[in-house]
């Protein structure tokens, strides 16, 4: 029963050490450069408006279309979250060619 | 052959043997603290982002309007899971692990759908996860269902 109760706690214990160890890389893995890579969702195949581009960091454009572009380099003040816009600055010739994402 | 190499053949294949045993041996624990770490680590990482995570199921076909239900409750069900999976007092650990497996194989299934029918393809699959390729992430899911499905195998033993 003692030997039970223990490996209970035991097992307790390691489970929220694996609990706050997912919550600890969650919150220390963001990256922290300023230059990001944004995908354009919406608008011409040429746009450069920053509401056109959300952050996905899968950066998934498909780039065998040359009629569009998918991607563009944007500054950052701080590290976007997923399906942001940029509100930074567009990186001058980082407009990459390819189908944009639906 | 020489009767040396029988020898040393012999010992290779019971060191073999042993790390494979304890390999299997293993995996069902380690199974189930990494499906807890990998839930808790995505389902945390979706609520810091649910509005983009929200926003992003929208434009998902057939289940974009479901997005707030699904943007909410996806998260949720990951952290209830990985919380229920690590404590042994609750006595619920089987039934989260099968909970835990059948949320794997519906992600594992609509990344495959996603692969063969849609070209371009949008993923919110929360931090490290999302920067995966998706031949890469579908393997990975395929082999946590796999290793998901072992542990639920040997639990039910025990």
């Amino acid at each position: 029963m003692k030997t039970k109760i223990k490996n209970s706690v035991m097992s307790a214990l390691l489970g929220v050490a694996v609990l706050g160890g997912a919550v600890l890389m969650q919150s220390f893995g963001e990256k922290t450069t300023e230059t990001f890579t944004f995908v354009r969702v919406s608008g011409d195949s040429n746009s450069i408006d920053p509401l056109d581009y959300e952050y996905h960091p899968t950066n998934q454009c498909i780039a065998n279309n040359p009629q569009n572009n998918c991607s563009a380099d944007w500054s950052e003040s701080s590290t976007p979250n997923i399906g942001d816009n940029p509100t930074g600055t567009l990186q001058p010739a980082s407009l990459k060619k390819g189908s944009r994402l639906q | 052959m020489h009767i040396y190499d029988n020898i040393y053949l012999g010992k290779t294949s019971r060191f073999l043997r042993a790390a494979y045993q304890r390999i299997l041996r293993w995996l069902p624990i380690v199974s189930i603290y990494g499906y807890a770490l990998l839930y808790m680590y995505t389902g945390y990482d979706k609520l810091k982002n649910i509005k983009s995570f929200i926003k992003g199921n929208e434009s998902i076909p057939f289940i974009g309007q479901y997005a707030p239900l699904i943007g909410w409750g996806v998260p949720i069900a990951e952290i209830v899971l990985a919380i229920l999976l690590v404590f042994p007092f609750l006595k619920l650990r089987l039934p989260a692990l099968w909970a835990s497996v059948i949320l794997m194989g519906i992600f594992t299934l609509y990344m495959a759908l996603m692969i063969k029918f849609v070209p371009d393809r949008l993923c919110h699959c929360g931090g490290v996860i999302e920067s995966m390729s998706w031949t890469l992430h579908l393997i990975f899911n395929i082999a946590w269902l796999g290793a998901g499905v072992y542990a639920i195998k040997k639990l039910n033993v025990n």
